[in-house]
């Protein structure tokens, strides 16, 4: 009854806390001017609660320093918490207090009992902060410690929260922690009865996310959710493979639904390139000649590849003759600490320097084992494949580069552990469904980019799924062409749609390269400085509207014109600057054009 | 039809006025986060030093007594039974827990009442940085030690010893913390690198832990770890689709979650993050920064939110708060406005801070 009291006045008290909520000040609401005589009146009360406050902190740190752990310290905690809830250290304290002092050697009752009022004092403070992890992490220790806890009733009350915002992601969290402790609660019960129902209980954690995406579409911690609770069920039911696929084209039905109902959200589009998922990564050597000044093989990869163990060279084609000796380095080499737990040199280019004469053979043979590389990327692991890559080089000073024989080391993408993505594991073991199901994909987004022709994510998907397409093609094939051609197709529309996405230049260094114009310059928004010396420039265009742009260096060029760029042109001879209201001057260097050499004075304007 | 209420340009001189005046007093909204007083101290001085005119604000007084004044929220070990109070070595927020003032710091901090908290000690050293200290007085030891303590066996870290409440965040300020003191061997790496993968979601943003949605927040800090540790390869699952997931939170301002509205801090969280990921060039700047000036207040400092009109054409304004204020003016830095000094997107100060860091303070010039 002593606790119960401190829990009535800490609730009038928090009422109270209104006025101090701090959590407005980082959550916005409206602001009103208060009056002068308002403003004296505020600061006199607030006087009065500063000092209530510290007298409080200070009689609690006795209680601490005394080690009492009595009512009135509880008590003191209830005020202090009611009042500053981010008092971390109170918390910890109020926990001490009921667990060595006021529940010490309570009987059962009197702990549920205590604890049952510590849930009703949490409740009371989560209408002012619902967003608290305090709040949660007491919760669970009460739960925890009390004899009978009601995980069932926890669960209706998360359900109420996530009915107040759906996107609260401490409601969701805490969610998981009691479906957790539901099922172990059903698990320990008699094995024979409960066995369906612990599972069920994913089963209905699943429905209820079913429940709240038919609610909204648009709620992206339910598609979350969900993403954990396949893989669970896939388990828990010992699924047959046909049984899983069942259940994924359920999956693809809701995303469907999803994005015919909405194609501007993102949700179920992320949701959908996780269900697709697997992009089976190469890596490919993308050519391979020998360098006749280097006298020495270089390889290049399409990936920053580090070396576990040197590639054979061997003389003659195939690798049955002997071996060449030598050293392997990379190009431009970094140090990378990586996954198998080494520093090790990576390079997208090696270089391999024979140590021996190789004069006597026509011809080099370097062997690749997919199993001495490591790739950059984690995502594109590399197991052992049937086919190792087997290079012929032509040793030869008359050909300086013959990039012949293009191999692809194949991967199957093994995916970290069992983290994310186990619930598309059916689809990438066999491959002929894989590649129906990517056909049938792509069919059903084509025909929503036919309704909604402007659909960014439509078009961002049907790029990814054609794109591994193309895997499942040969390279270099007819199929791989026409694919290659629709994605570019895909692309070029994006560009337009998302026009905006263009990377950032902001200084150019485009000298000696025959350019002829220098309109392109006008979509590098940002530039601030271009070097255009020694070009075949005889027009200046593109720059008028590039507000960033300093300094623009067309030396030795073709100008004889010139268009203003902003009203008010300065001229002399080397130099023509223009300003731009307030903003520094452009500065345009033009000595060595044919319009200087005409001898330009100052009264052009 | 009335005119948007925030200034169309940057109206920096209000942002100055602004944080000076929190530096001198807080709002009274405060007063209940007085625990984490040191991050506001960190947003004022970290603000004016992106607005480049800490220097002109500070007196060699007002440095000393500030300097002083971080250094008493210090805790250090007991001097009889320092192993008693280990676990709670580092900074604290303020001096809310009632002890006695000193400068030379708290050198018989009770368990667990008077904790330091990582987040604390990391705004600490940042403000120590931003006043020119050289942190001579820092107990590194001290603090290394007492990461061990903090760390839990899935690799993450709780705020302060013995709190239930550990995530991602804390990764991060543990791994800065390190970094400014030049010392990695107080925790475990690999459990941090493990963490961080089991927080990747299947959309490839980072949560703020493993089973959580995808976060703008804890994306940052994950990959700002990642960055500071130098395993962004590794620790990643898969570097493209994480660009990408934070690429697709721009919508005029950043969101931080899917389907949510922009907010001015995501702007520095998600940019901070692209730019640590060399993906910074392929984001919008321009509707970046409209979005940014419009959750300026016409009383200095930024919101989280750009006003809106109600349906009786009122606008509806959202008071600025110190968080949303450091982060708009990070998040400008980042685009290099001018009259903006370069900022550090790992440690979240300005480059040259990080300069003065490597050149003169304790732990790294020797």
């Amino acid at each position: 009854s002593d606790l119960k009291r401190s829990h009535n006045s800490a609730l009038s008290l928090s009422t109270v806390r209104h006025e101090f909520d701090k959590k407005f000040a980082m959550h916005g609401r409206k602001r009103v001017k208060p009056s002068t005589e308002a403003e004296r009146q505020r600061k006199e009360k607030e006087a009065v609660k500063i000092k209530e406050y510290s007298d409080l902190v200070a009689a609690c740190l006795n209680k601490k320093n005394s080690k009492t752990f009595d009512t009135e310290a509880f008590n003191y905690a209830t005020k202090i918490l009611s009042q500053n809830p981010d008092f971390y250290t109170i918390w910890n304290f109020r926990r001490n207090t009921l667990l060595y002092g006021l529940l010490k050697d309570a009987e059962t009752d009197q702990k549920q009992e205590a604890f049952s009022n510590e849930l009703v004092f949490l409740q009371a403070l989560f209408q002012l902060n619902p967003k608290s992890y305090w709040i949660f992490n007491h919760r669970r220790w009460c739960l925890e410690n009390m004899p009978y806890p009601d995980w069932q009733r926890e669960l209706e009350l998360v359900g109420k929260i996530l009915e107040l915002d759906s996107r609260n992601f401490h409601g969701w969290d805490y969610r998981r922690y009691v479906t957790s402790k539901l099922s172990m609660k059903i698990a320990d019960a008699d094995d024979e009865n409960n066995n369906n129902s612990a599972e069920s209980l994913t089963e209905s954690e699943f429905n209820f996310t079913t429940t709240k995406i038919n609610q909204n579409f648009s709620n992206y911690s339910a598609w979350h959710q969900r993403s954990k609770l396949l893989p669970s069920l896939f388990q828990e039911k010992n699924m047959t493979e046909d049984e899983k696929k069942a259940l994924i084209d359920k999956e693809f039905d809701l995303v469907k639904s999803a994005i015919y109902t909405d194609p501007d959200d993102q949700s179920a589009w992320l949701y959908h390139l996780w269900l697709v998922g697997r992009e089976i990564r190469h890596i490919s050597v993308l050519g391979a000649y020998f360098d006749p000044k280097e006298r020495g093989i270089v390889l290049s990869f399409d990936d920053e590849i580090g070396m576990i163990s040197p590639f054979l060279v061997s003389h003659g084609s195939g690798n049955n003759n002997g071996k060449v000796q030598g050293d392997w380095r990379p190009s431009g080499g970094i140090f990378k600490h990586d996954q198998l737990n080494s520093d090790r040199l990576y390079g997208f280019v090696w270089i391999f320097t024979p140590t021996e004469d190789i004069s006597n053979s026509s011809t080099l043979t370097v062997t690749i084992d997919p199993s001495s590389i490591v790739p950059s990327h984690s995502e594109s692991h590399l197991m052992q494949t049937v086919k190792k890559p087997v290079i012929n080089i032509l040793n030869t000073d008359n050909i300086a580069a013959s990039s012949e024989n293009y191999a692809s080391i194949h991967s199957n993408n093994v995916v970290a552990g069992s983290l994310i993505v186990p619930a598309p594991e059916i689809l990438s073991t066999i491959t002929q469904e894989r590649t129906e199901l990517l056909k049938r994909e792509i069919s059903v987004i084509k025909e929503l980019l036919d309704l909604e022709p402007d659909s960014k994510w439509c078009l961002q998907t049907l790029v990814n799924l054609l794109n591994e397409l193309k895997y499942a093609s040969l390279l270099e094939s007819n199929e791989a062409n026409l694919l290659n051609n629709e994605i570019v197709s895909c692309c070029d529309r994006l560009i337009k749609i998302d026009s905006f996405r263009i990377t950032r230049f902001e200084d150019l260094h485009l000298s000696h390269n025959k350019l002829k114009s220098m309109s392109f310059l006008a979509n590098l928004i940002n530039l601030r400085e271009v070097n255009l010396e020694s070009n075949l420039i005889s027009r200046i265009d593109g720059i008028r509207e590039l507000r960033f742009l300093k300094e623009v260096n067309l030396k030795n060029n073709l100008i004889s014109t010139f268009e203003t760029v902003h009203d008010g042109l300065l001229v002399d001879d080397k130099m023509v600057s223009s300003s731009r209201g307030d903003q520094e001057k452009l500065k345009i260097h033009l000595a060595g054009n044919p319009i200087i050499a005409a001898n330009i004075s100052s009264e052009f304007h | 039809m009335a005119t948007h209420p925030s200034p169309a340009e940057f109206a920096r001189e209000k942002h100055v006025s602004y944080l000076k005046t929190c530096l001198e007093i807080l709002p009274h909204e405060y007063e209940s986060s007085d625990t984490n007083r040191m991050t506001f101290a960190y947003f004022c001085l970290s603000g004016l030093e992106l607005l480049d005119v800490l220097d002109s604000t500070l007196t060699p007084e007002r440095r000393r007594v500030w300097i002083d004044w971080i250094y008493a929220q210090q805790i250090l070990p007991n001097l009889d039974k320092p192993a008693e109070n280990e676990q709670l070595c580092g900074f604290r927020g303020s001096p809310f827990s009632g002890s006695k003032f000193d400068v030379n710091g708290v050198r018989d901090a009770q368990l667990p009442v008077d904790a330091a908290n990582l987040a604390m000690t990391y705004t600490a050293l940042c403000c120590l940085l931003l006043l020119k200290d050289d942190l001579s007085r820092v107990n590194r030891p001290a603090i290394i030690n007492a990461l061990q303590y903090l760390q839990n066996e899935d690799g993450s870290f709780s705020q302060t010893y013995q709190s239930m409440e550990s995530d991602i965040r804390f990764v991060y300020c543990a791994c800065a913390i390190s970094y400014i003191l030049n010392d990695f061997s107080g925790f475990n790496v690999a459990k941090v690198l493990d963490y961080i993968k089991k927080s990747q979601t299947y959309d490839y943003g980072i949560a703020q832990s493993p089973d959580q949605e995808s976060h703008g927040g804890s994306t940052y800090c994950a990959i700002s770890a990642l960055r500071i540790l130098n395993r962004i390869d590794e620790g990643l699952l898969s570097k493209d689709k994480t660009i990408f997931w934070c690429l697709s939170r721009q919508i005029s301002g950043f969101q931080g979650r899917p389907n949510k509205p922009p907010d001015t801090c995501y702007s520095f969280w998600i940019g901070g993050a692209l730019k640590l990921l060399g993906a910074f060039d392929l984001i919008d700047f321009d509707s970046n920064r409209t979005f940014l000036l419009t959750t300026q207040s016409r009383h200095g400092g930024f919101s989280k939110w750009p006003p809106e009109l109600n349906r009786f054409a009122e606008w509806i304004k959202y008071p600025s708060d110190l968080l949303h204020t450091y982060m708009g003016i990070a998040a400008l830095s980042l685009m290099r406005e001018p009259g903006l000094v370069d900022l550090d997107p790992a440690i979240n100060i300005s480059k040259r801070t990080i300069d003065r860091l490597i050149n003169e303070s304790v732990f790294w010039r020797e």
